[in-house]
């Protein structure tokens, strides 16, 4: 056998057997399980029962919004003036409310009040009212299939044409395409970072011990050092599969627990989703050309 | 009134004890490729300088197949460089080094067993580990390791330490590992750096019946020492050098032939006196060189 070969399997066996090297290794991805657990803890005492439906009330001052008060989740009540919707919303029976001003069609202003403490309203308030505004609006001047452009006008799906023949080459996930070199770069860095104090670790134990000296009557400095890059570099990879492997668990409970992780799927990660194709237009929802589809947990089961 | 002892430091030939009972049989001859009389070293103008200082000048000798050899010097006359060249772990300057009848490559490393001056042990790894390495290392078969290691543990005591770690061993007990360390892949030529250095007594008498008992096995050994009775106790030629140059070469018994009449040592007490013969003195330290009018030199400490 080549004898860098045994001097690798050696390396290996040893770097792999250290304490520091086991700690390392684990430290990770218990980090990971206790950073899910923690976000499970704060979850729970901090989860409130959750509402069966949301009531915003509205004031209209231009006489224009009567219809599509019912939407998903949402009830629209109209109010004939500003006190009594105040009333109500400090009786606790409407969730907040709005003015329509006279002058909404000029400016587009809509003016909300809320008891919440908020930086702003948040995505799914601004895009229901936007949405009930527009039904209001566009309501027996255009056609139903118009309206549903005018709400989503734009569902972008891009395609890249060889340069030469013109044909529709396959491109990759532009998600993994960006993310997928950054992870694996950081992985590799950390993985350098460690096994070369390894390698200083191991040369200089083989110094201190004086055991140098007996190892270079045996094989070349060249073999020797040939053996411990690969051995310790193999260590290292084994470190980052173990990390990878752990990354992809986690990653597939932590979706399935935590809804921000859930549109951040892993199948971005060219581990579950081998052949990426952009998504089809979602009702209701935005798709932007740059984003990935939304994958549900189970994509990483299948 | 000055006393005076004197002791010869040449025993007569047949005087050492070429047997060592309890370790016969643990290697074997039938395994040694060598030739009696062959030449296993050769070593031929070699010369070594570092930073401008001569270490090791134009150096040439050779060690035949078999035989004791001994380098004998006082502590910075080259020994180590020297042995270090032999092993390819540091390149002479010019000259050249012939093992086994070819330049040192990767095939004769492996026929080459080495204790270093500088000797250790892997500290957190056990004692089985240890040698099947450096077993593996030397190419040893991979079916021949784990018997080899398990009947020289046994001979030398050390079997019920297989397992252990070197950090549990005791002083002792590393050495011995050391020297079972350097003989594990059954080596043709055995190369000896200070072996007697730093060991208690008892690990001084075990390594010299093993050094004869490998002689007997018709291996050839390499060793260096500053304690000449160790080369006149075990070695059959001997090199002795001092600041790089070599001093005398050539067998023992023409060695002790040709000094034993001429030279004595005395250890005295206070003023020698005068000497009969002794035609000229010097001094050399806290050593008195006295010259008979043979020109042979006598020297008192």
């Amino acid at each position: 056998m080549n004898k860098a070969l045994i001097i690798l399997k050696h390396e290996l066996g040893q770097t792999v057997r250290r304490k520091s090297f086991i700690h390392l290794t684990v430290s990770i991805p218990l980090i990971a399980i206790l950073g899910m657990l923690v976000y499970q803890i704060i979850q729970g005492m901090e989860a409130e029962p959750e509402k069966e439906e949301e009531r915003i009330g509205y004031v209209d001052a231009t006489g224009m919004f009567n219809d599509y008060k019912e939407a998903d989740g949402i009830t629209f009540i109209h109010y004939s003036t500003q006190d009594k919707a105040k009333g109500d919303l400090l009786a606790e029976e409407i969730d907040e409310y709005f003015i329509i001003p006279e002058n909404y069609l000029a400016t587009g202003q809509v003016i909300r009040y809320t008891t919440e403490r908020e930086l702003q309203a948040s995505s799914k308030i601004r895009q229901q009212i936007s949405e009930f505004l527009l039904n209001n609006l566009l309501d027996d001047k255009t056609s139903e299939e118009l309206l549903q452009r005018v709400k989503q006008p734009l569902n972008l799906a891009s395609l890249q044409l060889d340069e030469t023949t013109g044909e529709i080459t396959e491109s990759p996930n532009p998600v993994s395409a960006i993310f997928v070199p950054y992870i694996f770069g950081l992985l590799f860095i950390f993985s350098i970072f460690f096994t070369s104090g390894y390698l200083l670790q191991s040369v200089s134990e083989e110094k201190e011990n004086r055991v140098i000296e007996i190892l270079l009557s045996s094989v070349s400095a060249r073999q020797l050092l040939a053996g411990k890059v690969l051995g310790l570099g193999a260590a290292g990879l084994l470190q980052i599969v173990v990390w990878l492997v752990t990354i992809v668990v986690f990653a597939k409970v932590a979706s399935m627990n935590i809804p921000v992780l859930s549109d951040l799927s892993v199948c971005c990660l060219p581990l579950s989703s081998p052949g990426w194709a952009p998504s089809p237009a979602q009702p209701g929802r935005a798709n932007s050309g740059l984003a990935c589809s939304p994958c549900p947990p189970s994509c990483l089961s299948s | 009134m000055s006393t005076i002892r004197l002791e010869s430091q040449l025993p007569a030939e047949g005087d050492q004890e070429k047997t060592a009972p309890g370790l016969q049989g643990a290697f074997d001859s039938s395994t040694s490729e060598l030739i009696p009389g062959t030449k296993t070293v050769e070593v031929s103008s070699v010369h070594k300088s570092f930073a401008g200082k001569k270490v090791v000048d134009e150096f040439s000798f050779e060690v035949k197949a078999g035989e004791i050899f001994g380098m004998v010097g006082p502590n910075g006359a080259g020994k180590t460089t020297t042995i270090r060249m032999l092993m390819d772990i540091i390149r002479p300057d010019s000259g050249e080094v012939r093992i086994l009848g070819e330049p040192l490559n990767e095939s004769t490393k492996d026929k080459i067993g080495y204790l270093p001056e500088e000797r250790g042990l892997y500290r957190k790894v056990t004692v089985a580990e240890l040698l099947g390495y450096l077993a593996r290392l030397k190419n040893t078969t991979t079916g021949k390791i784990s018997p080899r290691i398990d009947n020289l543990l046994e001979r030398l005591g050390m079997l019920p330490h297989k397992t252990k770690k070197e950090e549990q061993l005791s002083r002792g007990m590393g050495q011995i590992i050391q020297f079972i360390a350097t003989l594990v892949h059954d080596p043709q030529l055995v190369v000896l750096d200070e072996p007697f250095s730093g060991l208690n007594p008892v690990n001084r008498q075990t390594l010299k019946e093993l050094v004869l008992e490998l002689k007997n096995a018709g291996k050839t050994l390499v060793l260096s020492t500053h304690q000449m009775n160790e080369v006149e106790e075990l070695c059959d030629r001997v090199l002795m050098i001092n600041k790089g140059k070599v001093v005398l070469y050539g067998e023992l018994s023409e060695v002790r032939s040709r000094f034993r009449n001429n030279s004595i040592f005395l250890e005295c007490e206070g003023p020698i006196g005068e000497l009969t013969g002794v035609v000229r003195q010097k001094s050399h330290g806290q050593f008195m060189g006295y010259f008979s009018m043979e020109t042979t030199r006598h020297r008192t400490s």
